[in-house]
């Protein structure tokens, strides 16, 4: 990847060997004054004489130096802006934010900020300014930062003379952090020779669409001891070969419902290198341990956002987020995040503002409220295909269409599954049941119909880009008295599991609507979804019956996808969206 | 797929149980092979093998797991056998210290079992002390027989707690003969909670109680907008042409409530 070595460059800069009292990372006999100056101890050199120099530092000037600077190259004090990661990983493995601790060898998440050679008497000020609690600089790997965050710099200022060509290190400690450092260079009466200014902006966090390539895929193995096993289910993942991971039910109190602990997200720095981000969900259920035990590493960190009190509504099945789209001429080049949540509930308040605050993919909110469960993933989805318009197709929940379909079938037809576990022991019993269909077309009006068409207006889709998914939904009891749940297996409640070209699958929860369980052929749900579905994925039908849909989820609930980014130069393809920049 | 593919104790427990062959120690142990047997079996077939006693012990055993939702829950086809009622009745009585979640779920379960729960369940909703408890059961009511339904549904009604109240006049609407409970279904809507009239008013459009039509229209000026919409929505369903005649239905396209207003637009045509 070619991430920067931190003690290669400071050993360049500073030049090994000097007279530095065995301390690579300061400059030579420094003292640090009570105003958090620092002045050089050494003797004098020839200040720049302007000639040729690009600052165009003042012509009338003459050095007083002893030394000659007649042929002294002009100083480039030019910058880029920097960006980085935020430094939330844990490069040394010692189990906590690299934030939270000073620089270190293998710590590869900060950025160098490398100033050139200056003559002699000059120094630099940097003054920083913005996101200042979150974006610090550092002078050497040991104590205090050197500016910005926990540093002692007063006023967000700091003059000193640098050694020559000395990098100084720039580190983010938030998602979409941003501030800017104006970079002074001083003559010897402490005038202005030339100025500049940059930016720094830490990446802000993007999350993952369906249309991303998948990398991996994590499940719950529940077959070592956990009721309600899942071996079925493990065994069509089998399909996928070694790009899935079984988490061992076991050790984590059977939570199942990995979808909802975390959430794959990632980040990239200037030069495009990649850092992980497992978002872990204040939802803290068994799974609670998984992004510090399997997500926290070098290169991989995990934050959470949240306060609570955690309600359902903060698992990340109710935190999805669209492919890229264009809405009224303005471009999402990573899609846009939506979650569920209106007025009085909903995804944490402050997990929600973290989200807007990251700029990028503009979240909006839609209402999930008439769900037991409350997870926006339980109505609709996102499958990728190359035939259609913008390369997807919205995957949404109609229960006109399953009674259509239902009413086309043989009354008669008996439906083993749904009458043990619904008491529907027919097709018949479905169609007829008057209070069951009220409440379909109660919640097709109340939630489904404007909810659809707020995601074609925040997303600008056509109907054309839609597929209707025949679903119908149960009216509960008890704890979620009056909310709904799928009587159906929701079928929209998939994985897209597309590894590549010829090697991209659908994993669909088995809606069991036919006698046989094992004669998918004649089951006519999996008859009109097949045919709706785009041709480059191979579809597999899975029994999640016992597992997840019994227990108010299905394929999509139980799995965790990790995806290969697309595009990584946000601040360019996300200009538009990040204010300021 | 990578995972670790312990033989347990439990799942050689239900190997014995079934009467299956236990894994060949020679081939790729899969801890859940037998379990899997079980758990990918059509109902009906789940447990046609299993000896009384063997299902009984099985049926102890049940743990209930968590839903997505948070709560608990039995999800096997063990549970899918009308010989699974009687051990399930048997838990909730003589299990100590059970949670009220677990007792939730237990009976939860009850109707599942396809056996003829209803009556178990009309005592229990005599019995039970748990409100969320006795309001599950009154859910599990639209699988009783009409008789027992009816019955328990005139208890829920009737119940001290709002929630069991909700329960009761929701699942009403469900009920063959239903309509049997209209009085109690019309005296809800003068019920103090918001979730029990609503119920209600739904349930009585849904059995379309051609009766209770115009105690329904006075509610479309009623205070609460789940109530106006819902009213209005079971007056269009027990007589549309007459719905869309009162005065109010055309007041309420212009409702202060978006939900109420696009009902209205809606079905006053």
């Amino acid at each position: 990847m070619g991430r920067k070595r931190w003690v290669l460059a400071c050993v360049l800069a500073v030049g090994c060997g000097g007279d530095d009292g065995g301390n690579n990372m300061s400059t030579a006999g420094s003292e640090t004054g009570s105003d958090g100056t620092t002045t050089d101890g050494s003797e004098s050199s020839p200040s720049s004489d302007g000639t040729g120099s690009e600052t165009g530092s003042d012509a009338g000037t003459d050095s007083e130096s002893e030394s000659d600077t007649s042929g002294e190259p002009g100083v480039d004090w030019s910058f880029a802006d920097i960006r980085g990661v935020a430094n939330d990983d844990d490069d040394n493995s010692e189990g906590r934010r690299d934030w939270l601790e000073p620089p270190f060898d293998a710590d590869n998440d900060l950025e160098p900020l490398t100033l050139p050679a200056l003559p002699e008497g000059e120094q630099v000020r940097l003054t920083i300014a913005g996101d200042t609690n979150h974006i610090r600089l550092w002078r050497g790997g040991a104590g205090a930062p050197f500016l910005g965050a926990n540093s002692d710099a007063a006023g967000f200022e700091v003059t000193f003379t640098p050694d020559a060509g000395e990098s100084l290190w720039v580190e983010f400690g938030e998602y979409n952090a941003r501030g800017t450092l104006k970079l002074e260079r001083l003559d010897a009466a402490s005038e202005v020779l030339d100025s500049a200014e940059i930016v720094l902006h830490g990446a802000p966090l993007i999350l993952n669409h369906h249309l991303q390539p998948a990398e991996h895929i994590w499940v719950v193995d529940l077959t070592g001891g956990c009721g309600a096993a899942n071996g079925p289910f493990l065994a069509a993942y089998d399909a996928l070969g070694d790009r899935v991971t079984g988490v061992p039910g076991t050790s984590y109190d059977c939570d199942r419902w990995i979808q909802d602990e975390i959430e794959f997200a990632t980040g990239h720095d200037g030069g495009g290198a990649r850092q992980d981000v497992t978002i872990d969900s204040i939802r803290d259920r068994g799974l609670d341990d998984v992004p510090e035990d399997l997500f926290f590493s070098a290169d991989n960190a995990y934050n959470t956002w949240g306060k609570g009190p955690k309600t359902s509504f903060d698992s990340f099945g109710n935190l999805e987020i669209s492919p890229p789209v264009t809405v009224d001429g303005v471009e999402y080049p990573f899609g846009r995040v939506y979650f569920g949540r209106d007025a009085q509930e909903g995804i944490d308040a402050e997990f929600a503002d973290f989200l807007i605050s990251q700029e990028i993919q503009a979240p909006f909110e839609v209402d999930s409220t008439w769900l037991c469960v409350g997870h926006v993933d339980e109505w609709m989805s996102w499958v990728p295909d190359k035939t259609a318009p913008r390369g997807f197709r919205f995957l949404y929940s109609d229960v006109d269409m399953a009674y259509a379909l239902l009413e086309g079938l043989d009354q008669n037809l008996p439906l083993p599954r749904f009458g043990a576990d619904h008491g529907y022991p027919t097709v018949g019993s479905i169609v007829d049941d008057n209070a069951l269909r009220a409440y379909n077309e109660d919640i097709r009006d109340d939630y489904l119909l404007p909810m659809r068409a707020r995601m074609k207006s925040e997303l600008g889709l056509s109907e054309e880009e839609i597929i209707g998914v025949p679903s119908i939904f149960e009216e509960l009891g008890g704890g979620c008295s009056g909310l709904g749940l799928a009587l159906i297996p929701g079928m929209v409640n998939l994985i897209v599991a597309n590894f590549g070209d010829g090697d991209s699958h659908l994993m669909v929860p088995d809606p069991f609507l036919r006698t046989s369980d094992n004669d998918q052929g004649a089951d006519p749900l999996i008859a009109a979804f097949t045919a709706a579905m785009p041709g480059e994925h191979q579809l597999h039908y899975i029994d999640n019956w016992y597992s997840y849909h019994l227990l108010s989820g299905e394929v999509h609930c139980g799995t965790n996808v990790r995806r290969t980014p697309l595009v990584t130069n946000w601040w360019e393809v996300g200009a538009h969206l990040l204010g300021g920049n | 797929m990578s995972f670790a593919r312990p033989l347990t104790l439990g799942a050689l427990a239900v190997a014995l149980a079934l009467g299956c062959d236990t894994p060949d120690d020679d081939a790729t142990p899969r801890a859940g092979a037998v379990e899997a047997s079980v758990e990918s079996a059509a109902p009906a077939s789940a447990t046609a093998g299993m000896s009384d006693a063997a299902l009984a012990s099985a049926v102890r055993a049940l743990v209930p797991q968590r839903t997505r939702a948070g709560q608990l829950r039995l999800s096997s086809p063990l549970v899918n056998d009308p010989r699974a009622l009687p051990i399930l009745l048997e838990r909730l009585r003589g299990e100590q210290d059970l949670s009220v979640e677990t007792r939730a779920a237990l009976v939860e379960a009850l109707p599942r079992t396809g056996a003829d729960f209803g009556a178990a369940a009309v005592g229990l909703l005599q019995t039970e002390e748990a409100p969320a408890v006795r309001a599950v059961l009154a859910a599990g009511l639209r699988r009783a027989t009409p008789e027992h339904a009816r019955a328990g549904a005139a208890l829920a009604l009737a119940d001290a707690d709002p929630e069991v109240r909700e329960a009761g006049a929701r699942v009403v609407g469900y009920l063959d003969g239903g309509e049997a409970l209209a009085d109690a279904l019309v005296a809800a809507l003068d019920d103090d909670v918001e979730g029990v009239r609503v119920a209600a008013i739904r349930s009585l459009g849904a059995l379309k109680v051609t009766p209770a039509f115009p105690r329904l229209a006075a509610l479309l000026d009623d205070g609460t907008p789940s109530v106006r919409l819902h009213a209005l929505r079971a007056l269009h369903r027990i007589d549309a042409a007459k719905a869309q005649a009162l005065p109010g239905v055309k007041a309420l396209a212009r409702d202060g409530d978006p939900k109420v207003a696009a009902a209205a637009r809606k079905l006053g045509g």
